[in-house]
């Protein structure tokens, strides 16, 4: 059974501000995570008919957010945000974007944002929005047991990550020119 | 052999997470119960799980809402802010006919309101650029020289562009050729999206049909200058990538082998 474009409608809604919370954390810029979520909502819409109703709708979305996003980041190797490999501090080019999280999030948050993508969007569906191990294998396409080993290490750096913040919490650097999520 | 090499991270993480069998969750158990430094690892898991609260969902903006709102309202072939789609349509001498093919989706006509600074604009289903055609056609029409824009394309040859692997770049016939990624349709057919950088940067999705690769949408802008700055014909590119039922992106391993069997 599939849905139509008129019963998404409120689905797309309620789902906007989890949405963007995913998407922030990928893009980690919150006015580019907005163009995905609403580029994610364009081709929801045109594509409502393929949402197999009794799945679960945030994971279908998840997946096209993310399919964007996979999309931009090839469409532009000037961009910031390049796809950060396994192991490599993403502090850099992105410390301002970090630095202006860390003010507005909680360190746990902060912490989230500093893995690795591959590591990052696992922690994000399975212990930020509870999706479980299969649901979090369809979003990002890839067996369960990548899922699994990608998430056991996330969540071993993000532990060891909160560790060091407690000891060493200095900023990194002044988010003063920041600007605050509308 | 330690009890640790028994109760990998994988399997106490599962258990944190409610996700291991009856059988895992015993041998967990017994496991954890021999062992502090594996209560240590599972009381880490436990305590990275459940993080909706610090990372709170944030106020939705305005802007966004109202975006989505108008889209839902507006329902295909309706712009959502009202305005006539052909206002804003790029200039029509730069649009390249459209082949209309009857039973295939149309492009919603907000979705070609966002256009404004396209150059050049081409959709079509089937071997639109194949040799000879779209030659053929130029010279009929002669309204584009054929080194730029869309129509350049037709002086590309498609199986090389399309051996690529997504992500690289290679210099073809005077062109600077980036694939961007591979999919499959609704149909199933094997598709790659792409850019051919010259005087100005088309991006194009070619498929595979009947043997042969044809390119069923090209869209001419501007080359990008140093500062990052997202092409406007992005959306309509997502829109046509919608209307086409785009499946998500091959990883390397699959592209790799279906543009093996492509060939």
């Amino acid at each position: 059974m599939t849905i139509d474009r008129e019963r998404m409608g409120p689905m797309l809604i309620a789902s906007l501000p989890t949405l963007r919370r995913f998407a922030l954390s990928l893009a980690r810029q919150s006015d580019i995570a907005d163009d995905l979520v609403q580029a994610a909502c364009e081709r929801a819409l045109l594509n409502a008919s393929s949402f197999e109703h009794g799945t679960r709708f945030e994971a279908w979305m998840f997946r096209i957010v993310r399919n964007l996003w996979i999309d931009r980041i090839r469409r532009s190797k000037t961009q910031s945000a390049v796809p950060v490999e396994d192991g490599q501090n993403v502090v850099g080019e992105d410390g301002e974007a970090l630095a202006i999280a860390r003010l507005e999030l909680s360190d746990t948050a902060a912490a989230i944002l500093e893995l690795p993508e591959e590591q990052r969007e696992v922690v994000m569906l399975v212990c930020v929005e509870d999706l479980s191990y299969a649901e979090a294998a369809s979003v990002i396409g890839a067996p369960i047991g990548t899922v699994m080993s990608r998430l056991a290490r996330a969540r071993t750096r993000l532990a060891a990550l909160l560790r060091d913040s407690g000891i060493n919490a200095t900023p990194r650097r002044s988010a003063s020119k920041g600007k605050r999520k509308a | 052999m330690t009890v640790a090499n028994d109760t990998p991270d994988e399997l106490l993480m599962a258990y944190a997470d409610g996700e291991a069998s009856v059988d895992e969750a015993a041998r967990v158990e017994a496991a954890v119960e021999r062992d502090a430094a594996l209560a240590d690892r599972l009381a880490m898991f436990m305590e990275t799980r459940g993080l909706a609260d610090a990372f709170p969902l944030g106020p939705v903006p305005a802007d966004l809402r109202t975006n989505v709102e108008a889209m839902i309202a507006g329902g295909a072939g309706q712009s959502p802010d009202g305005a006539g789609p052909a206002d804003r349509a790029a200039p029509a001498e730069n649009v390249v006919p459209l082949r209309p093919q009857a039973g295939r989706p149309k492009m919603p006509h907000w979705a070609m309101a966002v256009a404004a600074s396209v150059l050049g604009l081409a959709i079509g289903i089937g071997a639109f650029f194949a040799t000879g055609e779209m030659a053929g056609r130029e010279s009929a029409d002669a309204t584009t020289p054929a080194t730029s824009g869309v129509a350049r394309l037709a002086a590309l040859p498609l199986a090389q562009a399309m051996a690529i692997p997504s992500g690289d770049e290679q210099e073809i016939a005077g062109q600077r050729v980036r694939t961007i990624s591979t999919f499959r349709n609704g149909a199933g057919a094997l598709c790659r999206e792409f850019e051919a950088a010259a005087a100005d940067l088309v991006t194009g999705v070619a498929c595979h049909a009947n043997g042969a690769w044809s390119v069923d949408f090209a869209l001419a802008e501007p080359l990008p200058s140093d500062d990052y700055v997202p092409a406007s014909g992005t959306e309509l590119l997502d829109a046509y990538l919608a209307t086409i039922e785009a499946g998500p992106p091959l990883d390397p391993s699959e592209e790799g082998e279906a543009l093996g069997k492509a060939d």
